[in-house]
């Protein structure tokens, strides 16, 4: 009788035991799919933000497309004078180019506007004097061939020959660091 | 010889009674909880290998969902420096249109009894999209100034506080020259 009743007892374990490993079985389920749903619910949140930043994208491509462009048409433009030097040799060649009759001519490195992006550039002041026609298309080829160039000032009079003009200019050439 | 072995086996007592009866229930709870726990974790298993697998899934997704997202902003951010630095060098552009078309137009729009004295065109440092222009004229008149503005607006300038002093056979006229972005 007592080995039955001791058998029995180790039976009712036994299903304990089975209970206990089932639970068990049953709270790592739980556990996983509780894990399962909140990786769910962090992932739609995540595509979510990507759509939205997706659209943030095109819009803001289609807002600056213009102005992109324009920066990767003028960018080369700019490029081409990254120190004051090469400003200067730039404008000395062009004077030599268009054999211009020049009077004086001043080169000095200033800082324009500390918080823009061209914050220095190279300011040539030149005095010229010449044929009526020639200074003005000398002029129209330094706009053109540097075109990132600014003519701050121009002072034009009247020459000391009949077809010549006395021309002041001060020219502003960005100089660009990348 | 097997006989007599018969014959020596004595008959003995019950020494061993039956198990009550709600000891005898306890067997067949024991089968029933074999079979129960076996089909539970089963299936608890399934779940949890099923929740496993969708749990990678979804994970691989919230990954995947994340570079691209940190790309894009990347690429956003790019986007923008690009921006401002195309606005840097539009701010520069604007002021700095060529000039030497205008002096040729106004040295054009001259007529027969008109000289130009002085020509000078000075851009405001603080907005230098906006050209100060000082121009002396000997002989002509109103008509003369007229012909020349309109040859200045010709070429998509506006000019703005207009100013005009006449003197003695000679007429100084101060204005702004701004582009007009038409």
């Amino acid at each position: 009788m007592k080995n039955h009743k001791m058998a029995c007892v180790l039976l009712v374990l036994l299903v304990g035991a089975m209970f206990f490993g089932t639970q068990k079985m049953r709270n790592r389920a739980v556990v996983a799919r509780e894990a399962a749903e909140s990786t769910k619910s962090s992932a739609e949140l995540a595509e979510q933000d990507r759509r939205l930043a997706e659209i943030k994208l095109k819009s803001l491509e289609a807002k600056t497309a213009d102005l992109r462009q324009s920066y990767e048409v003028w960018l080369p433009h700019f490029l081409a004078v990254q120190n004051p030097e090469a400003a200067e040799q730039r404008i000395s060649e062009l004077v030599r180019a268009g054999d211009i009759f020049l009077l004086s001519q001043k080169y000095e490195e200033r800082k324009i506007d500390p918080d823009s992006m061209i914050s220095r550039a190279l300011v040539a002041t030149l005095v010229v004097e010449d044929d009526y026609v020639k200074t003005m298309n000398w002029l129209g080829k330094v706009e053109d061939l540097i075109p990132s160039c600014r003519v701050a000032k121009c002072r034009m009079i009247r020459g000391d020959r009949g077809d010549n003009i006395h021309v002041e200019l001060t020219i502003q050439v960005p100089v660009f660091e990348s | 010889m097997e006989n007599i072995i018969h014959d020596l086996k004595t008959e003995r007592p019950n020494i061993s009674g039956g198990l009550p009866v709600f000891y005898k229930i306890i067997p067949i709870a024991f089968y029933l909880a074999v079979v129960l726990s076996c089909v539970l974790c089963l299936f608890f298993f399934m779940n949890f290998r099923h929740q496993t697998a969708s749990k990678e899934v979804w994970q691989g997704r919230l990954n995947a969902a994340n570079t691209e997202k940190a790309s894009l902003i990347g690429k956003q951010t790019e986007m923008v420096g690009t921006a401002q630095k195309a606005d840097g060098l539009a701010k520069w552009l604007e002021g700095s249109r060529p000039i030497q078309p205008v002096t040729v137009a106004i040295g054009r729009s001259m007529t027969k009894n008109s000289t130009i004295a002085e020509l000078t065109l000075d851009r405001n440092p603080e907005l230098p999209a906006h050209t100060n222009m000082q121009l002396k004229i000997n002989g002509g008149g109103s008509e003369q100034i007229e012909t020349t503005l309109d040859s200045i607006t010709a070429l998509n300038f506006q000019t703005y506080s207009a100013n005009q002093t006449r003197g003695q056979n000679a007429i100084d006229f101060e204005a702004t020259l701004i582009w007009n972005d038409k």
